[in-house]
C-alpha cells in the first residue's frame, strides 16, 4: 500500500529534490571548465600534429628562418617569431616595470581617499582601453614620433655610435630602479649590476640604430604600447599586495626613526616582495600574449630582430596575419597551430611561476 | 669639540635621508603623472580627430566607394550582435561554476585543480582562443565562420573573468547571512537563490559588464572564427559578421589608401572606445556604490 503524501511533504520532496539538482549542476560546471582547458590542449595538439608530421620538430624549434610561402622550400623555423616575443617583451617590461611600480607605490603609501579612488578609476578605464585601439595610437601618434626621434646622437664615439635620444631614455629607464635601490639602502650592487647589464647591451647594436630615420613602426613602438597594457595588471596586484603589509611593520619601522622614504624601501616593498615579482610575471604573461597592437605597430617583418629600432613580428601576430591567408589544412596552416601551442605552453609556464610566487607568499 | 663634529654629522645624515625620501616621492609621483597623462593624450586624441567624422549617417549608413565614404552601421552591429552572444554563452556558466566554488566546493585537490584552472584560462592569449575557437567551433562544430562561432569564442574569453567575480562576490556576502538562512530550515539552494544571489548581485553585475566590455574590444579571437571585411546584409547567425574592432585594423592597416580613410578610422575607434568606456565606467560606478555601502556597515 502506497503511504499518501500530504501537500506539505510533497512540497518539502521537491525542495530537497531542487536542492540535488542545483547541486549536480553547480558540479558539472566546474567539470566543465576543466573540460576547456582540455580541449584546448588537445585542439592544439591534434591541429599541429600533421605538422609534425611533415616537418622535423627539431628544425622547427632551432629553425633561423620563417619563410612559409618560399618558391624553393619552405621554412618553418620558430626563433625569429620567440625572439621578436620576447624582445618586445622585455622592452615593455624596462618601461611598465618602474613606472608600474611607482604608481603602486603612490597609490598605497601617499594617495588617500578620493584622489586613491580617483587614480585606480583612470587605470581601470585604461585597462579596458581595446589592444585594437592602443595599435592604432602606435599607428597614427607613436610612430611619427619614434621616426622623428631616431636620429643618432654620438657620431664617431665607438661604444655610443648609433645610440638616439630613444635609446637613452631605454637605458635611463633600465638603470632607474638599481639607482633608487642604491641610493636609498646605500647598498652598491644593484646600480654595479645595472651598469654592467647596460654595458652589455652597449656591446651589441641591440639599442643602436643604423637608419638616419625609419618608418617608427619597430620593437621599441610595441614595447611602449605594451607596457601601457601590462600597467594596469602590475599597478593593480603590486597596490594590493603593498596594502596587505601590515600597519604595525610601518609603524615600527617609523618608530625606530626611519623617515617614511626609508620605511617604504627597507620595509614596505621586501614585505610585498612576492605580490610584486607575482604581478611582474602575469603583467610578463599579458605582454606574450598580446596580439593586435604589436600586429600594428612593429612593422609586420618576420625575420630576426637585431635592435630595439627593427621592425619585427611576434608569434601571436604571425598568427594572426598567416593563418586568414593559408588554405585549411595545408602544412602552413597546421605549422600555425604548432605556433599557437608554443605560445600556449609559454604562457602557461609564466601563469604557473606566477602562481607559484603567489603561494609562496602565503605560506 | 667631538659633540659638535658628531652633530655635523648627524644633520648631514638627516640632510640626506630627507633629500633622497623627497627624490623618491618625487619619481613616485612623476610615474603617476605619466600614466595618466598617456591616457589622457590617448582619449584626447581619439576624442578631437573622430567627433568631426561623427554625424547621424555615419552611424547609420552603409560603407560606400571601397569604404571610403558612408557609414559603419554594420560594423555597429555586427559588435552589438557578437558580444550579446558572447555574454549569453558566457554568463549562465560562468554564475554557475563561480557559485560551485563559493559555495559547494571543498578545500580539496580537486577545487584547488579547478582554481588553477580557471587562472591558467584567464591567462592564455586572446589569439589562442581564436584558434581553439577555428578547430572546435567552425571546423569539429561545423558552425563554420559565422557569429555562432565567434560569440561562442569570446564566451570562452571571458568565462574565467566572470566566474572569478562571482566568486568573489559571493564570498563577500557576511556568513550571518548565510547561517540565518540555513538556519531557519532553508536548503543550500533556497539560501543561495534568496539571500546569497540577491545581495551579491551588484557585484556579480560588475564583473559580468567588464567581460562584456573587454568581449566587445576584442579582435584577435574573432579574425578565424567568423569577422569579414565588407558585407552587403545584415549578420544573421551562421553567417560571417562586420565588427568595429576589425574594421578599424582593416582601415588603418590594410586598406589601399590609408590616408583617405584615416578619418573614418577615427570615427571607428571613438564609436568603439565609446561602447567599451560607457560599458566599464557603468560597472566600475555600480563597485564604488557597492564600496561605499559595504564601508557604511
Amino acid at each position: 500500500m502506497q503511504i499518501k503524501l500530504s501537500n506539505k511533504e510533497k512540497s518539502t520532496k521537491l525542495v530537497i529534490t531542487n536542492d540535488k539538482i542545483a547541486r549536480y549542476t553547480f558540479f558539472t560546471s566546474g567539470i566543465f571548465v576543466i573540460a576547456i582547458l582540455l580541449a584546448i590542449v588537445f585542439f592544439l595538439i591534434y591541429k599541429s600534429g600533421p605538422f609534425f608530421g611533415e616537418e622535423n620538430i627539431w628544425d622547427f624549434l632551432t629553425g633561423k628562418n620563417w619563410i612559409p610561402d618560399s618558391e624553393i622550400k619552405n621554412q618553418f623555423g620558430i626563433i625569429p617569431l620567440v625572439v621578436s616575443t620576447f624582445l618586445v617583451t622585455f622592452g615593455s617590461m624596462v618601461f611598465a616595470i618602474p613606472i608600474g611600480l611607482g604608481v603602486a607605490i603612490f597609490l598605497s603609501e601617499f594617495a588617500k581617499g578620493k584622489l586613491s579612488e580617483s587614480i585606480k578609476f583612470f587605470i581601470e578605464i585604461l585597462s579596458s582601453v581595446p589592444s585594437v585601439v592602443i595599435g592604432f595610437i602606435g599607428l597614427v601618434l607613436l610612430a611619427p614620433q619614434i621616426s622623428s626621434l631616431t636620429q643618432p646622437l654620438f657620431i664617431g664615439i665607438p661604444l655610443l655610435e648609433g645610440l638616439t635620444v630613444i635609446s637613452l631614455i631605454f637605458i635611463f629607464f633600465i638603470l632607474i630602479l638599481p639607482t633608487v635601490i642604491t641610493i636609498s639602502t646605500g647598498k652598491k650592487w644593484p646600480l654595479l649590476l645595472g651598469l654592467a647589464f647596460v654595458f652589455i647591451l652597449l656591446l651589441f647594436p641591440f639599442l643602436k640604430t643604423d637608419a638616419v630615420k625609419s618608418h617608427g613602426l619597430n620593437a621599441i613602438n610595441g614595447s611602449l604600447l605594451i607596457s601601457l597594457m601590462a600597467l594596469p595588471t602590475i599597478i593593480s596586484i603590486s597596490t594590493d599586495s603593498l596594502r596587505n603589509v601590515p600597519k604595525s611593520l610601518r609603524e615600527a619601522s617609523l618608530g625606530l626613526g626611519a623617515s617614511k622614504w626609508e620605511t617604504i624601501v627597507k620595509t614596505v616593498l621586501p614585505a610585498a616582495k612576492s605580490g610584486i615579482l607575482a604581478s611582474f610575471m602575469l603583467g610578463i604573461g599579458r605582454a606574450i600574449g598580446e596580439t593586435m597592437t604589436v600586429l600594428m605597430a612593429t612593422g609586420n617583418s618576420p625575420a630576426t630582430p637585431g635592435s630595439i629600432f627593427d621592425s619585427l613580428r611576434t608569434m601571436t601576430a604571425t598568427i594572426a596575419i598567416e593563418l586568414g591567408e593559408v588554405p585549411f589544412g595545408s602544412t602552413h596552416f597546421h605549422a600555425l597551430f604548432a605556433v599557437g601551442f608554443i605560445l600556449f605552453l609559454i604562457s602557461f609556464a609564466v601563469n604557473m611561476i606566477a602562481d607559484k610566487i603567489i603561494n609562496r607568499s602565503k605560506i | 669639540m667631538s659633540t659638535l663634529r658628531t652633530q655635523s654629522h648627524i644633520n648631514t645624515h638627516l640632510k640626506r635621508k630627507l633629500i633622497v625620501g623627497k627624490i623618491g616621492t618625487a619619481l613616485v609621483v612623476i610615474s603617476t603623472v605619466i600614466i595618466i597623462l598617456t591616457l589622457a593624450v590617448i582619449l584626447f586624441d581619439i576624442i578631437i580627430k573622430g567627433t568631426p567624422v561623427l554625424s547621424w549617417e555615419f552611424l547609420t549608413a552603409w560603407p560606400e566607394k571601397g569604404m571610403t565614404e558612408g557609414g559603419i552601421m554594420p560594423a555597429i552591429v555586427g559588435t552589438v550582435y557578437v558580444t550579446f552572444l558572447s555574454a549569453i554563452a558566457s554568463i549562465p556558466f560562468g554564475i554557475a561554476t563561480g557559485i560551485y566554488l563559493a559555495e559547494y566546493a571543498k578545500d580539496n585537490w580537486f577545487t584547488r585543480i579547478i582554481k588553477l584552472t580557471i587562472r591558467n584560462l584567464a591567462g592564455i592569449p586572446s589569439i589562442v582562443y581564436g584558434l581553439f575557437g577555428l578547430a572546435i567551433f567552425v571546423d569539429a562544430f561545423n558552425f563554420k565562420a559565422s557569429i555562432l562561432s565567434a560569440g561562442l569564442t569570446l564566451g570562452l574569453l571571458i568565462l574565467p573573468w566572470i566566474i572569478s567575480t562571482t566568486e568573489e562576490s559571493l564570498k563577500r556576502v557576511p556568513e550571518s547571512f548565510k547561517e540565518a538562512s540555513l538556519g531557519l530550515g532553508a536548503t543550500k539552494w533556497q539560501t543561495i537563490r534568496k539571500i546569497l544571489l540577491p545581495s551579491s548581485g551588484p557585484g556579480i553585475m560588475t564583473g559580468v559588464i567588464l567581460g562584456i566590455a573587454r568581449a566587445a574590444g576584442e579582435t584577435a579571437p574573432i579574425l578565424f572564427t567568423g569577422v569579414a571585411y565588407y558585407l552587403r546584409n545584415m549578420p544573421a547567425l551562421k553567417e560571417r559578421f562586420m565588427s568595429l574592432s576589425y574594421h578599424i585594423f582593416t582601415l588603418s592597416t590594410q586598406h589601399a589608401q590609408i590616408d583617405i580613410v584615416r578619418p573614418i578610422a577615427y570615427g571607428s575607434v571613438l564609436v568603439l572606445i565609446f561602447i567599451v568606456l560607457l560599458l566599464s565606467s557603468l560597472a566600475l560606478m555600480i563597485r564604488l556604490k557597492l564600496k561605499k555601502l559595504e564601508g557604511r556597515k
